[in-house]
């Protein structure tokens, strides 16, 4: 990168007529450039300068807040005694500073402070209707600690601006109300290339008021594999009790690998012998992840396993799903009976021998 | 004869003179894309906490491999410092690739190394593997050692005993900051369509560690290190972030990037006989991806930093450059089918040209116009005049291009904490380009030349 040619062969002609025009231009952007660099020189020193203050008087103010926290945790000064002592009120920072001691806090304390940040509702108000993305960032962040009831008409799903309305969304999470939670899930779900395992995560942390809403979507969104597969794995992770019967119904009607892994997943962890029929069926299918959700999932709720079973698993084309099988036999503590002699021509034999036996 | 000759030098003036203001125009752009990316992502980490538990939760499991070839002396330190790296679900694997010295036993002992079992998830065909050891004592640390192959071989032999759907690939002497897989994992979550992202590499000369961990940060005392962290600091900030936001990185750099394990699998491994494993893994991928129709990102993540030394002597500094210049010819002619291809979209629009017609031949243009110059001052048809104007303009643009990356680095991390040090790199950035800039161009030219004539050591 920027590497600079040092020769001056198109300007070597001295018989060429506008060789003094070239020379007057080359000089011009000498000095255009001496400017420029000197510029940024100042700047870069300005903004060595700027962080160097920024840190002293963050550092003065840190301490003058801490009194006044402190003060107000004590209970020695009403909260409205408190915000009017408070200096740089109107900062982003005292926010954030706030905002760090409200996370350590529980109980009474957390309460007064939590009033005490919902005095400055006027800039937080402010911050969410600037023009600029990062003060109205900040401002969603804010409401979501001090008037998380108002962050819902800032709700919005942007595809252009995935990290603001990521962003907004994991700050309502924090809201309890059911309509809000409505909402959030009905945008969570257009994320279409966020990990589902983060999304199901976000869904999860809503609470198990949510558990009718992402049945329905596996009910009725039955075209499309990226909704179901994601409202599966959030069931999972909220454990819902009638989950494993689900996931038994959406074996048997879909088509789709991803979905069928996420119900898999689910049998696994919440599922018992009825299941076995259907879960076999899978350990043929063509899509080697399929089977290797499979055969964990017939591994976690088979009691017995045969001598048939383990050739399956061991004998299939695919590594992965021996691995997975062996793996999950181990994490089971089962040893299931192998004839040595059979073993030996397993196709991944040394699997089951190096990993299980 | 005379007129032919002019008409000839008329020609390469214009060529030359055409190279000269595309190249800068170039750079500018890169270096103000720059800009945008990174104080957007300055915004990002200012409201998004990287260390937020829903984000960590969602961690996707990674292996670290780390290919060793002779690293008797600072194996033990790499690998521990590797060990406090804080990441939910992380196995180390250090790949020994035939060291000739007591790297093996060194490690069996410092980590209590017994034989074990670990299965083979794909078949990248590579050199033996010899045995396979587990530490009895951190129940995540592995051991592989293999017949020697090199560096792409040692890593194929990782990629093939990898476990998880994302390994990251490591050079043994670099120093990974704790939350450094943390943060660079986090464009996988964000967007399942992220193949690779990488972070930034810094110059570890100057800085001091402790238990594998950085604990001051300072400036090289030797001249050339400091050099290096100047065009460091200029490539990863200007260069890598400008084309992170063109969407069109065409290198993650090898001491420290993050693959998505199928895709790199499926495209075949890293190539063992070539020279810039890195590159060219990176340009296949994009090749891999256009050709099947396969959405995909690559990307660069600015904060998370693998510390590395850099060479200090002008011998070694010269090797490194030479082998640098062989991998990138060699990484480009192995898919110049990409070039001007609009189905390989910005890479192979914008990025794979750059990196043809800038970097690749930019040392043979430069070396051409050395020769007319001279002999033009042969024929005494030089002027003294123009040439020092021009040499002027070219070497105050490379001053302005530095100091903005200084500017980045005060907007975004500013690592170096002591003003002497922002200072003493200010001087660096007017003085580097008298001089120290000549001489990575004459040793490109020496690579350009040693890969023309098919001379390739790695180690």
């Amino acid at each position: 990168m920027n590497k600079i040619l040092t020769y001056p062969a198109q300007l070597l002609d001295q018989q060429n007529q506008l060789s003094i025009v070239v020379v007057y231009l080359v000089l011009f952007l000498i000095l255009l450039f001496i400017l420029i660099t000197f510029s940024l020189i100042i700047v870069t020193s300005f903004l060595r300068i700027k962080n160097i203050t920024k840190a002293y008087w963050q550092k003065k103010l840190y301490a003058h807040w801490d009194s006044v926290f402190l003060a107000l945790i004590d209970e020695k000064i009403s909260c409205k005694e408190a915000f009017d002592k408070i200096r740089r009120r109107d900062s982003i920072a005292y926010l954030m500073y706030l905002e760090r001691y409200i996370s350590m806090l529980k109980g009474r304390e957390k309460v007064h402070l939590v009033a005490l940040g919902r005095m400055s509702s006027e800039k937080l108000h402010r911050l969410v209707n600037s023009s600029q993305r990062r003060r109205r960032l900040y401002g969603i962040h804010f409401l979501s600690l001090f008037h998380p009831e108002e962050q819902i008409s800032y709700l919005r799903y942007d595809k252009n601006d995935i990290e603001f309305s990521l962003t907004m969304i994991r700050e309502l999470i924090k809201v309890d109300k059911y309509e809000i939670k409505e909402q959030l899930l009905r945008i969570l779900f257009k994320f279409r290339y966020v990990s589902p395992v983060y999304l199901s995560i976000i869904m999860a942390e809503m609470g198990s008021e949510i558990i009718p809403l992402l049945v329905m979507v596996i009910e009725y969104e039955r075209n499309d594999p990226f909704k179901q597969m994601v409202a599966m794995e959030a069931l999972r992770r909220l454990h819902y009790s009638k989950g494993a019967e689900l996931s038994k119904y959406l074996l048997e009607n879909t088509m789709y690998p991803l979905v069928a892994i996420s119900c898999l997943n689910f049998i696994e962890d919440m599922g018992d012998e009825s299941h076995q029929h259907i879960v076999k069926l899978y350990m043929k299918h063509s899509n080697p992840l399929v089977r290797s959700a499979a055969a964990q999932a017939y591994i976690a709720i088979t009691p017995n396993l045969s001598e048939k079973d383990i050739i399956a698993f061991f004998d299939d084309e695919s590594v992965v799903v021996a691995v997975k099988a062996a793996r999950k036999l181990k994490d089971k503590d089962l040893l299931p009976y192998v004839s040595v002699g059979k073993m030996d021509y397993l196709k991944w034999g040394i699997v089951y021998k190096r990993m299980v036996f | 004869m005379e007129k032919f000759f002019s008409q000839i030098i008329f020609w390469f003036n214009i060529v030359v003179f055409f190279y000269f203001v595309t190249l800068n125009i170039w750079y500018f752009t890169l270096s103000i894309l720059a800009y945008r990316g990174l104080k957007k992502y300055m915004l990002r980490l200012s409201v998004v906490n990287p260390n937020d538990r829903l984000l960590n939760r969602s961690l996707p499991p990674v292996t670290l491999l780390t290919p060793a070839f002779n690293e008797s002396e600072n194996c033990i330190s790499s690998v521990k410092s590797q060990m406090k790296i804080q990441y939910p679900d992380m196995r180390v694997l250090f790949i020994n690739d035939g060291s000739t010295d007591d790297t093996l036993e060194k490690m069996i002992k410092e980590f209590e190394m017994v034989p074990a079992f670990l299965p083979q998830t794909s078949f990248l065909k590579t050199q033996a593997v010899k045995e396979i050891y587990r530490s009895a004592t951190k129940s995540n640390l592995w051991l592989i050692d293999k017949e020697n192959g090199k560096k792409a071989d040692a890593l194929n032999v990782g990629i093939n005993y990898c476990q998880t759907p994302l390994f990251c690939a490591i050079d043994n002497d670099s120093m990974l900051e704790e939350d450094s897989i943390a943060r660079v994992v986090i464009p996988f979550i964000e967007d399942t369509r992220t193949i690779v992202s990488g972070g930034i590499i810094r110059m570890a000369n100057g800085c001091t560690f402790e238990d594998g961990h950085i604990t001051k940060v300072g400036l090289p005392k030797n001249i050339l290190a400091k050099f290096q962290v100047m065009e460091y600091l200029r490539a990863f900030y200007a260069g890598r972030m400008g084309w992170d936001v063109l969407d069109a990185s065409l290198i993650v750099s090898g001491a420290f990037g993050v693959f998505r394990h199928s895709i790199v699998v499926a495209a075949g491994g890293y190539r063992s006989q070539t020279i810039g494993e890195d590159m060219e893994l990176v340009v296949r991928l994009h090749k891999y991806c256009g050709d099947n129709n396969i959405p995909y990102k690559i990307r660069f993540v600015p904060d998370p930093v693998a510390w590395t030394e850099g060479p200090t002597t002008v011998r070694t500094l010269g090797r490194q450059r030479d082998r640098w210049q062989r991998g990138l010819i060699d990484s480009i002619m192995l898919h110049i089918s990409m070039l001007f291809r609009p189905r390989y979209k910005k890479v192979g629009m914008i990025a794979m040209p750059f990196y043809f017609f800038y970097e690749m031949l930019g040392p043979l243009i430069e070396m051409l116009g050395y020769l007319l110059f001279f002999f033009l001052i042969i024929i005494g048809r030089a002027s003294s005049l123009y040439m020092i104007t021009f040499f002027l303009v070219a070497v105050i643009l490379g001053m302005c291009l530095s100091v903005f990356s200084l500017v980045l680095e005060e907007l975004s991390f500013h690592r170096y904490p002591k003003f002497s040090d922002l200072l003493r790199l200010m001087g660096i950035a007017l003085i580097e380009n008298l001089g120290y800039r000549q001489l990575t161009s004459w040793w490109r030219i020496k690579g350009t030349w040693s890969y023309v004539r098919k001379k390739q050591n790695w180690y």
